[in-house]
């Protein structure tokens, strides 16, 4: 299991829930549009969030080096779902 | 199977342990993170830990870490080269610095991070290597040359041409460079103009405000704000980072300094919300699209994609 991290327009949220670490990069996408458009994440509640919200989003998953628990006994899985940015290049 | 519950946790028993101390609110011990009650300076430490919480006791000489596994390679500054395009950051450095190219050892602690061992034994390599160095030539037909050594001159002579514009550059920035620099292949000059230019085309200011800031300190305590520095520091240990320091800047903002893959960045962060108002990094104007929380995903990317500019030092 892992703990989904959504950041939106600046804010990042933890879904309170644990999701499973085996959910594609899609399903991590349209779990996330559902999740703030129902309002299950604290400050992020956008009833109309367009379905392409995330589609240029990145899917980051980390694991801690500490093992499947972090070093504060927190669940060590955890995917981050946010903006791509540019870096300058181009 | 009967398993019995250690009555100690509930008696409040304190245990002693000799533990790493690099500054900041937590410290490693072998099988998790204790957070440290009383900040000190950094080095080895004996902790009386009771639950999470472990309280520096006495300052200890450098115990035997012949135990932990060894990571062999050469030094420039408090970076160790393990290869060509490899590096990582050693903590509890000896007080007098390695001469730059040293071949060095360091132990792997629990957690992953490197504490520094011991210098090793020099041969001809290292010593043509430094002539080179300082003579601002390349290491191209010095035999003998490792792969580490050649990262490592590749950096040292990146960062000797960079200390001469009254500029930093980091290794996280340049690692996939310093072995052609090294080899002669790239022009340290020419890159530095390169990465000066770009940054002064996207940051303006942000080469002066790299030379004007002063260096924080690794020990200083938390400043005001401690609630915003708690949160700080769960969101940055949960993304794999870890946090320094933290203080209170005016408008509702915080800065936060904290440490990732063995680099140190300076975020600007909304007191209340964590969100980004500047990086730290060079993100072409979208900062504010970011939480705090993602701020170390999205270097892990710049490096990744060797895109890494960091702007506040």
């Amino acid at each position: 299991m892992a703990i989904l991290n959504i950041t939106y327009n600046g804010l990042s949220v933890d879904y309170k829930t644990t999701v499973s670490d085996r959910m594609t990069d899609r399903d991590i996408r349209r779990v996330a549009i559902e999740l703030i458009r129902s309002g299950d994440l604290p400050g992020l509640h956008i009833a109309h969030l367009p379905k392409d919200a995330f589609d240029s989003y990145v899917v980051d998953r980390l694991r801690s080096a500490w093992g499947r628990r972090g070093p504060s006994g927190r669940e060590a899985t955890r995917i981050y779902l946010r903006p791509k940015v540019p870096f300058g290049e181009g | 199977m009967v398993r019995s519950m250690d009555y100690r946790k509930f008696l409040g028993v304190t245990q002693t342990m000799v533990l790493p101390y690099r500054g900041g609110p937590s410290v490693h011990a072998p099988d998790r993170r204790l957070r440290v009650t009383r900040r000190v300076a950094a080095g080895w430490w004996r902790f009386e830990i009771a639950g999470r919480h472990a309280t520096p006791a006495e300052k200890v000489d450098v115990p035997s870490l012949d135990h932990l596994p060894a990571v062999r390679g050469h030094m420039v500054g408090d970076w160790l080269f393990t290869g060509g395009d490899t590096a990582r950051r050693v903590y509890l450095m000896p007080e007098d610095e390695p001469p730059v190219l040293s071949p060095a050892v360091a132990r792997r602690w629990p957690g992953d991070e490197l504490v520094f061992d011991l210098l090793a034994f020099e041969d001809e390599a290292e010593d043509a290597a430094r002539t080179a160095l300082l003579d601002d030539d390349s290491v191209a037909g010095i035999k003998g040359v490792a792969p580490s050594l050649r990262g490592a001159f590749g950096y040292a002579r990146l960062r000797r041409e960079a200390a001469r514009r009254g500029l930093q550059v980091s290794v996280r920035e340049v690692l996939r460079q310093v072995h052609a620099v090294a080899e002669g292949t790239l022009d340290a000059q020419a890159l530095l103009d390169e990465r000066e230019a770009r940054i002064f085309q996207l940051d303006p200011g942000s080469n002066h405000r790299a030379r004007a800031r002063p260096q924080p300190s690794g020990t200083t305590a938390m400043g005001t704000g401690a609630g915003t520095s708690e949160r700080a520091a769960i969101v940055l240990e949960q993304a794999g980072a870890e946090l320094v320091s933290s203080r209170q800047l005016s408008q509702g903002r915080q800065e936060v300094v904290f440490r990732y893959l063995g680099e140190q960045f300076i975020a600007v962060v909304d007191r209340d919300t964590l969100h980004v108002y500047d990086s730290g990094i060079c993100l072409n104007g979208h900062d504010e699209q970011l939480g705090l929380d993602s701020l170390p995903s999205v270097i892990s990317e710049a490096i990744d994609r060797d895109l890494l500019h960091i702007t506040n030092y």
